[in-house]
């Protein structure tokens, strides 16, 4: 109860729970991070697709006619190369944003606390109410401030989830190639050896991809049911949506 | 927080804050004030954000809260401004923060949204309306390099910021004034020999303190000083060895 203060003003305001609101924000964040750590080799997988396509590429010219078509997957492969790059500095930049919003969340919550503590200092003083009435409107004010700020951490994990799902399609492709480059390989003749090393090493970084995909999916899965928790307790409404707490099934009757 | 009315004359008023029994152990005690004239009141050197709460409440005692216009900031430390996110989220729409041209974007890392006046090196008016008007005058290098002491020539008040600032024990406090001054001078002389900077800036602040019409010298820590004190305090603090913290380097050297 300590953390929990009715901010009454004029009847539009609510509690807020700064103490839960802080631990489902740091859990949010900790599965938020686990999310990018599961992301970190990404940059490394991807360009040892690229030199495996280069090489590919290489040996498709030796072999002439028969490498023609391996060629093609070559080509292919490279711009599922493009794709991982663009993804992966979308969430180096998602990455930095998300602990920015974090910082936010966590500084608008320690004024939101200094102002409660302040409310219930002017409490004890006789005619205050024009200064509590001040109060109550800059606890609204940044108690909205977080509550946008929780929404755009949400947004962003949608984003990032989004881009989990562009990396699981360039996977699904990438295995394709590999399987096509394989059938490929048992009709190059002499090459065949070259270009089933090819089809064989692509298999082991799209199994190592895969593996990627994976171990984000878990904390990605807790970062949204964290996310939706935190909505709940921060209060959702985004400005211009009315201020009301409760949209998104509010907490605040704690 | 304690509130101490210094001075009024109708509705201009200075009123100091501090002493406060509630103030966590490890934070230095410091006094914050209130001047208002004609419905418009200047914050100086409101406190740090953990002192906030009790000032808030004890300045709405005295005043409303959005009545502040003015916040006057004498310069970066954090006793002096690390609330100025939430006294700019309470206060006045538009009240405009003052601080040292050079502090401001340091002190932005505290808010960069709110609106700062920057303050010239030689110091600048503050029109309260009412005919009062408080002149921001130079006290660079005391200790910080970028510092004012803020004078009512009106009131005959000058608020000196950390000139003059002593660590007194709450069992000497009370009074806000200083009773016996030679008694005092233990409280404040460690502060002013290590906090205090350079003897030039020491002197010339001091040659321009004594062109004032001076009644009460109001430090940010400590007590104040009226009457014959305010001589007192600038003899003593004239022949004052500061920097002491030079000693520090002999060891290397
Ligand atoms: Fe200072
Ligand atoms: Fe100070």
């Amino acid at each position: 109860m300590a953390e929990t203060t009715r901010v009454s003003g004029a009847g539009t305001h609510g509690r807020i729970d700064s103490r839960r609101i802080q631990h489902a924000a740091g859990e949010l964040f900790t599965e938020c991070l686990n999310v990018f750590n599961a992301f970190s080799n990404l940059n490394e997988l991807s360009e040892d697709l690229r030199v495996l396509s280069l090489n590919a590429e290489l040996a498709a010219g030796r072999a002439g006619d028969s490498g023609r078509a391996v060629r093609a997957l070559t080509q292919y492969t490279r711009e599922l190369v493009n794709r991982l790059n663009q993804a992966r500095e979308s969430i180096i930049k998602l990455n930095s944003e998300t602990h920015r919003r974090n910082a936010a969340v966590l500084r608008d919550l320690h004024a939101l606390r200094t102002l409660e503590r302040t409310h219930r200092a002017c409490e004890r003083e006789e005619d205050c109410r024009e200064t509590e009435e001040a109060l109550n409107k800059a606890h609204e004010r940044r108690r909205q401030e977080m509550a946008d700020y929780v929404v755009a951490l949400t947004t962003d994990l949608q984003n990032l989830s989004a881009l989990n799902s562009t990396v699981a399609e360039v996977i699904a492709q990438s295995d394709s190639i590999a399987t096509n480059m394989a059938v490929e390989a048992a009709l190059a003749g002499s090459h065949e050896a070259e270009f089933r090393t090819v089809a064989e090493t692509m298999r082991g970084y799209v199994e190592d991809l895969r593996n990627m995909v994976d171990s984000a999916a878990v904390p990605m899965k807790k970062a949204e049911e964290r996310s939706r928790t935190l909505i709940n307790l921060a209060g959702s409404g985004t400005r211009g949506q009315g201020t009301s707490h409760g949209e998104g099934g509010g907490k605040e009757e704690n | 927080m304690k509130s101490f009315t210094i001075y009024q004359d109708g509705d201009h008023r200075w009123v100091a804050f501090g002493q406060d029994p509630d103030k966590p152990e490890e934070i230095i005690d410091t006094n914050q004030f209130v001047v208002t004239s004609s419905d418009t009141g200047c914050l100086l050197d409101p406190g740090g954000a953990e002192l906030f709460p009790d000032m808030v409440a004890a300045l709405s005692r005295e005043i409303s809260v959005d009545t502040i216009q003015h916040l006057f900031l004498t310069h970066q430390d954090p006793d002096v401004s690390s609330a100025i996110t939430l006294w700019d989220e309470v206060c006045a729409d538009g009240m405009k923060i003052y601080i040292s041209w050079m502090w401001k974007g340091f002190v932005k890392h505290f808010d960069n949204a709110a609106r700062f006046v920057d303050v010239p090196d030689e110091g600048m008016d503050l029109n309260l309306g009412g005919g009062v008007t408080l002149r921001a005058m130079p006290a660079h290098y005391l200790h910080s390099p970028g510092n004012f002491s803020v004078y009512d020539p009106k009131a005959k008040i000058l608020f000196t910021g950390d000139i003059g600032a002593a660590l007194v024990p709450e069992s000497e406090q009370g009074d806000i004034f200083v009773q016996n001054f030679d008694h005092h001078i233990q409280f404040m002389e460690p502060f002013h020999k290590r906090w205090m900077v350079s003897a030039r800036a020491r002197d010339a602040w001091v040659a321009m303190v004594r062109n004032l019409d001076v009644n009460i010298l109001a430090p940010q820590h400590g007590l104040l000083f009226k009457g014959d004190d305010v001589q007192r305090f600038l003899d003593w603090f004239g022949n004052l060895e500061v920097g002491n913290g030079l000693s520090a380097y002999q060891q290397y050297t």
